[in-house]
């Protein structure tokens, strides 16, 4: 038995002595992709860096980070701006990136918080939860969000290389990093990124495969979104609500489009919030701004991005 | 609680460690411990399906108990029927009640007349039809008069209900198993030793062949409709080292873990896929269900020592019966009659024990000709996978259908494909791994590299990057469900 046990150990030693700076290692390769999903990891680490001073914060998943250039808001409103959008996601992990970002950096005047269908629905999954990765070992705040934990168990946060088991690509990526293989322009400026895409098949896809589709609300992420507002008021940060375009074609496959869309109505004037409803812009009635119904192109995002600018001037400066 | 997950790799060492250092010295002592860790095991997943096996546990050890006191036939077949009533209605009832209603109703809606029939949601019990039949063949036995009974129910629970292989097999007989209870058991440091080297090759199997195979099988199959012929083709090829990956895999931990408390499961698998016919690959491929099935149905019926008219019906029942097994649908039946099809040739020609020894077992490289029969064997078993995967009927032929249409070779984009490639090579890989150990129990049993020292602990390493890197997303072992 003696021998047996001893042997086991052997074995094992060397992959526990080696896993702690493996992890380190891929972790902190990982971090440098410009490109890799999405740019996020460009996001995370603004983040970290504790650099972000701006004071206008854009909130929202893809339909924020690639309809709002922050750069046009800038030049428009002389005020510093950065887009938080977060690939795939609801409000839920929104929230948890506000936390970090609020934890790190000096708060924002103002925030734009680009609404969606999407926003309140409960999601049990966690997209691109690859980007997330390198920051989770030993690390609490973390371990204490509830949204991580929807694909993350405990030991990935605290056992070094758990969280790897079977990402293959991102270790290879790791190692292409390392070796500075990787040289590609950043994903994002300042978390904004026009997609250059025409028109594509999307759409069509979705409704050949679900014929239509119902937005389930999650009234616990409206709870955490009303709590978010209040907090925002006792920073004294103005909350501002923005529905970007959506194709009027795309419109029919939600069913419940309208009452998704009345709630954010029902927020604004419940909370007092200015809400700025882009649905029936003349930009949604045409395909050439749209790479799929719900996503503008780059060319739809600086049209879009201009008008949201002066209306902002607008509404803040008369 | 899976074998691939963390909260396994903490019970394992637990185990382990009370079993050897606290109970080593009494064996009653040690069955009671594997009784309440496999208790804890099963419940892990829902501990109230716990029930069902203690169920099971007491009515079987009651009626061994009474056969063996019994000396009436006719009280005697009465005691094994009502075994069999009990064990067989609880495995219908979780697995089958609705696919019997609904096929009733059905049944009446073709006739023109409207019935009711309320469907209900069952949870179907994990590891039901594994364990149900293994204490089956204790009744069956007791009642044969091939095993004495026994006395000692802790014994028998823990024949029941010993975690390794209670959710999903090796299906062990009583007559093997059993007694390996009442011996006492010495830890064996080359037995111990083997053990983990079938579980780290189980771990390969399931997580970097089957888990990897799942994410493509699931969507390519998932996505039919909309994706070519050729791309169907890779799917159900997918398929087919998913499932053997997955079984064959959760089968070698299975019988590893089993090996270092000193116990001796059967074998499952015998690398079906190099088979040359069908029933090579049937008596290479879930070893313990097909032997299950041959004794306790097949022979019983009369077997192949009958006209050649009986045997042919006595292989479509246990080939229907078999695929019913596996799951409340008719794609199941239809795969099993499938199989039973391509045996029946086999069986009419005398044909059917002609390739006994694994191919060019004395030789490095398979014949021209050996290699035409393994792989119309395998073509065989890829179109009825098909079957077994799908949804339902229409998903199948639907599936066939495109297959066979001039999209055939038409190949679409369903990832990118250097992770295509890469799951493909990892395939390619395990063949060869397979082919160089096809003579052991198990693939990696004994290679010539194991000589040196160094160059065999290389090799292990080498496995466990493998798992680390390529393992696929965690997901349950297929045959959970059955």
């Amino acid at each position: 038995m003696n021998k047996f046990l001893k042997k086991i150990i052997f074995f094992l030693l060397p992959i526990f002595v080696l896993a702690y700076p493996l992890d380190i290692f891929i972790s902190n390769n990982l971090k440098k992709s410009v490109i890799h999903v999405d740019g996020e990891y460009l996001i995370w680490n603004d983040i970290y860096s504790g650099n972000i001073n701006v004071d206008i914060a854009v909130y929202g998943s893809s339909r924020a980070w690639t309809h709002i250039d922050p750069k046009v808001l800038q030049d428009s409103l002389e005020l510093t701006a950065y887009n938080f959008g977060i690939d795939g996601l609801n409000f839920g992990l929104q929230y948890f990136r506000h936390k970090e970002y609020f934890k790190y950096n000096t708060v924002p005047k103002i925030i734009i918080i680009s609404g969606d269908i999407f926003t309140f629905e409960k999601e049990d999954g966690f997209y691109n939860h690859e980007q997330v990765l390198p920051y989770m070992l030993f690390n609490e705040e973390y371990y204490k969000s509830n949204e991580l934990f929807k694909i993350f168990s405990k030991p990935d946060f605290f056992i070094p290389m758990k969280r790897y088991l079977g990402q293959t690509w991102e270790m290879a990526r790791a190692g292409i990093l390392a070796v500075g293989l990787e040289n590609q322009k950043p994903a994002r400026i300042n978390g904004f990124m026009g997609i250059e895409r025409e028109w594509n098949q999307d759409f069509k896809k979705a409704i050949k495969s679900k014929g239509y589709l119902k937005v389930k609300i999650d009234y616990k992420l409206l709870c955490l979104f009303m709590r978010f507002i209040n907090e925002c008021k006792n920073y004294n940060i103005e909350v501002i609500l923005v529905y970007s375009p959506e194709y009027i074609e795309g419109r029919t496959f939600i069913v419940n489009r309208k009452e998704v869309l009345d709630l954010w109505y029902k927020i604004a004037e419940n909370r007092n919030l200015l809400f700025l409803d882009y649905t029936e812009d003349s930009i949604g009635k045409n395909r050439k701004y749209f790479y799929n119904s719900t996503h503008l192109n780059k060319q739809g995002s600086r049209l879009f991005s201009q008008k949201l600018a002066g209306d902002l001037k607008y509404h803040l400066f008369n | 609680m899976l074998f691939n997950s963390f909260d396994f790799a903490i019970f394992l060492p637990c185990f382990f460690l009370i079993y050897w250092f606290v109970f080593n010295k009494n064996i009653r002592l040690q069955n009671a411990f594997i009784v309440i860790s496999s208790y804890l095991f099963y419940g892990w997943w829902d501990y109230r399906f716990l029930s069902l096996i203690v169920l099971s546990t007491l009515i079987d050890y009651w009626v061994g108990r009474n056969l063996l006191l019994e000396q009436r036939e006719t009280k005697r077949k009465a005691l094994l029927v009502l075994s069999i009533v009990v064990n067989l209605g609880l495995l219908g009832f979780f697995k089958y009640y609705n696919f019997f209603a609904e096929s009733f109703a059905e049944t009446f809606r073709l006739f023109g007349k409207e019935i009711g029939v309320s469907s209900l949601y069952i949870v179907l019990p994990v590891g039901i039809s594994f364990y149900t039949f293994q204490t089956l063949s204790y009744t069956i036995d007791v009642y044969r008069r091939k095993l004495e009974p026994t006395k000692d129910i802790i014994s028998f629970a823990a024949f029941v209900s010993f975690f390794p292989q209670l959710v999903a097999g090796p299906i062990e007989r009583a007559t093997s198993f059993l007694p390996q209870f009442f011996k006492k058991r010495n830890f064996e440091y080359n037995s111990a030793i083997d053990g983990l080297k079938q579980m780290l090759w189980g771990f390969f199997k399931k997580m970097v062949i089957a888990d990897r195979c799942a994410e493509y099988a699931n969507y390519i199959f998932n996505n039919s409709e909309s994706l070519s012929g050729g791309t169907l083709i890779l799917g159900v090829l997918f398929f087919a080292f998913q499932i053997y990956g997955d079984f064959s895999g959760y089968s070698d931990i299975a019988i590893g873990t089993a090996r270092l408390f000193g116990f001796n499961l059967k074998q499952n698998f015998a690398f079906p896929y190099f088979s040359r016919d069908i029933a090579e690959f049937w008596r290479r491929w879930h070893i313990s269900l097909s032997s299950w099935f041959r004794d306790y149905v097949y022979i019983p019926l009369g077997g192949s020592r009958t006209t050649k008219l009986v045997s042919v019906r006595n292989i479509i029942i246990v080939f229907v019966v078999s695929g019913f097994w596996h799951g409340a649908n008719w794609t199941f039946i239809i795969w099993g009659l499938l199989n039973a099809i391509y045996f029946i040739p086999l069986l009419l020609f005398n044909q059917n024990r002609r390739n006994i020894s694994i191919v060019a077992v004395n030789r490095k490289w398979m014949s021209l000709k050996e290699f035409g029969m393994i792989l119309l064997t395998f073509s065989l078993t890829l179109f009825a996978w098909i079957f077994f995967r799908a949804e339902s009927l229409s998903h199948a032929m639907q599936y066939i259908s495109t297959i066979f249409s001039d999209t055939a070779f038409v190949y679409t984009e369903i990832d990118n494909p250097v992770k295509v490639m890469t799951t493909l090579g990892l395939i390619l890989l395990f063949i060869c791994i397979e082919w160089i150990g096809r003579r052991g129990l198990y693939a990696i049993e004994n290679f010539k590299i194991y000589r040196y020292r160094f160059l065999k602990w290389i090799f292990f390493y080498l496995i466990v990057i493998l798992i680390f890197v390529f393992g696929g997303m965690q997901q349950n072992f297929i045959y959970f469900q059955f």
